[in-house]
């Protein structure tokens, strides 16, 4: 990083943060600082939708997953479309006319305070643990990329989301996400058109897809039905279509976006800006992992991107072994070079899968001498090419757009949290009728205590894999529950409280029971399981008792 | 400013939109993987 790549970033941090909170109006009520007195365009909260949905860990880590396998993870977004439209007939209109802040007060009315408040309860844990996680994914990558302290990188990212949305409330974080959308989506549109001038320089393009073809990476298409695969067309299909329902029609931090809307009409428009724009946006980014493959082919790739660990294991006693395989790897880089020059397909492949043996061998060598068994290889694989190959200033430019990713995921969850927390609890259990400043102060109070907590799961989560993991399984616990007593609630009249209730508790023991006794059954199948529980015992409970 | 929030049209036109864009997404990845299998 350059200073004038240093000044790039620093420039856009101090902007969206000083705009973020210049339009923040009308935030003196609870009204305002929660829903934007709904007064918002449907454009913007529809990138608002899309920039609470993508994460930093949707940049570096879908790029990195692209090089190593391809397309194929854009099956997990097949249900993504459909899902928008059964929302937009469905929830939108519904939630817009009950005048709600969060989608839980609906419980109450339909049901009863226990089941809001449990599944208020439920959306707040996991979200809590699983901002902190979105937090510490990219700050681990960003510190051993710009060689910050682990502590400072978060500070960097949680500092100013922390202050705009504290001040500046809902409207603060739509108007920065629209920002960060255009950022992003500016930074990953430059950062193809470099590949592809780098790519070209070597080998046509044609020839280029073909040897990204050879390798399966633009296989992205699988429609065999298998449990046990995580990403084939029908898991995107079904359980991503659950997934979907669920994350935007019952998950505050998604449901809050598309409240501020000024109408059900401009509510639908921007949930379905996502139905027309995620899919290819997300091609965008999986490609531009596919051709930092192809560009690699070209030019000499490190044998690993992660290098954190280089002076330890340089002081192991595994170094030998160590620089002996990375000179095997330069070798044969050279060779599936030429092979790929020559177009000799059957020496490409065979070069190419030497090189992945080689690599396999150097990260259990890594693993082994340092104990780090959790060794994550595949993040750093943007952000190194990022770095070390793009023009000075559009390095600041990348870098501003990662750290963009991570504020505006982070922003809207860290809003939402809050919203749970004064609407659902405090205000309905606690104080009942204070004044609008009271409800004010206390919320940014909420909004700074919950972004804290988010700050230290983060640089706790960021040492332990394990954790991470946990937390990411919590969410497919109770998403698929959540949707199930949703669905209990708006499309039955016949279900009570009690088997709402009943039904939420029993989908999710269902789906504990299936995560770690059946775990070959991958995790977007478990909300399918979770939702159909809640509906199904739910339902025998309301008839029978 | 309720008259406003009440604004509900019919957009099935967008729906049917939707649906052909992903069919038609899915078919191109397919080809696309095909061709350059």
């Amino acid at each position: 990083m350059r200073p004038l790549d240093w000044l790039v970033v620093v420039a856009y941090i101090s902007w969206i943060v000083i705009d973020g909170l210049r339009r923040s109006k009308g935030t003196d009520k609870v009204d305002g600082y929660f829903l934007a007195n709904r007064s918002l365009p449907w454009w913007a909260v529809g990138l608002s939708v899309m920039a609470t949905q993508m994460s930093a860990v949707t940049i570096v880590g879908t790029t990195g997953q692209a090089y190593t396998t391809g397309l194929r993870f854009i099956q997990f977004y097949f249900g993504l479309p459909i899902a928008m439209v059964i929302l937009s007939l469905t929830v939108v209109p519904f939630f817009t006319r009950a005048r709600v802040y969060t989608a839980y007060e609906y419980l109450e009315r339909r049901f009863d305070v226990r089941t809001r408040s449990l599944a208020s309860f439920l959306f707040l844990m996991g979200r809590a643990l699983a901002l902190g996680v979105t937090l510490a994914a990219p700050a681990v990558v960003m510190s051993t990329i710009l060689g910050w302290t682990l502590p400072a990188t978060v500070a960097a990212i949680c500092v100013p989301m922390i202050v705009y949305t504290t001040i500046g409330g809902v409207q603060a974080v739509a108007w920065t996400d629209v920002k960060q959308m255009f950022i992003v989506v500016g930074g990953m549109t430059t950062a193809v058109g470099i590949l592809v001038y780098g790519i070209t320089r070597n080998v046509g393009f044609g020839q280029a897809l073909h040897l990204a073809g050879a390798t399966g990476r633009l296989q992205a298409i699988d429609f065999n039905f298998d449990l046990h695969e995580k990403y084939t067309f029908w898991s995107g299909m079904i359980g991503g279509l659950f997934l979907m329902l669920s994350y935007f029609g019952c998950d505050q931090s998604q449901v809050q976006r598309y409240l501020t809307a000024k109408s059900i009409d401009e509510a639908r428009q921007s949930l379905l800006m996502s139905a027309f724009v995620k899919i290819p946006l997300q091609l965008l980014i999986l490609a531009s992992g596919v051709l930092v493959f192809v560009f690699y082919l070209f030019e000499p790739p490190p044998m690993l991107f992660n290098r954190v660990h280089d002076p330890q294991v340089a002081a192991s006693s595994r170094a030998a072994d160590y620089a002996k395989l990375e000179r095997a790897f330069d070798r044969e880089v050279a060779t599936r070079r030429e092979a790929a020059a020559r177009s000799d397909r059957t020496a490409f492949l065979a070069s190419d899968t030497r090189i992945q043996d080689i690599r396999s061998s150097a990260t259990k060598i890594v693993a082994e001498t340092t104990g780090d068994t959790g060794y994550n290889d595949v993040n750093y694989v943007f952000p190194t090419f990022i770095t070390t190959r793009m023009p000075i200033g559009l390095v600041g430019l990348m870098i501003a757009a990662i750290f963009a990713a991570a504020m505006s995921a982070s922003g809207g969850e860290l809003n939402a949290l809050a919203t749970a927390t004064i609407i659902d609890f405090y205000r309905r259990h606690f104080v009942r009728n204070a004044s609008e400043t009271h409800y004010l102060r206390v919320s940014k109070l909420a909004t700074i205590s919950w972004g804290l907590v988010a700050c230290v799961v983060a640089i706790n989560a960021a040492n332990q894999g394990s954790l991470i993991e946990v937390v990411n399984r919590y969410g497919s616990f109770f998403y698929g529950s959540l949707l199930g007593v949703f669905i209990l609630g708006i499309l039955t009249k016949r279900a009570t409280a009690r088997g709402a209730f009943w039904g939420l508790l029993a989908g999710m023991a269902v789906v504990l029971f299936v995560a770690f006794r059946l775990p070959w059954i991958e995790f977007l199948w478990h909300n399918v399981i979770g939702a159909v529980v809640v509906v199904v015992v739910g339902m025998a409970i309301s008839v029978l008792m | 400013m309720t008259q406003e929030l009440e604004r509900d049209t019919d957009m099935t036109p967008t729906y049917v939109g939707v649906v052909i864009l992903e069919a038609a997404i899915i078919v191109v990845l397919w080809f696309l993987g095909r061709a350059f299998s």
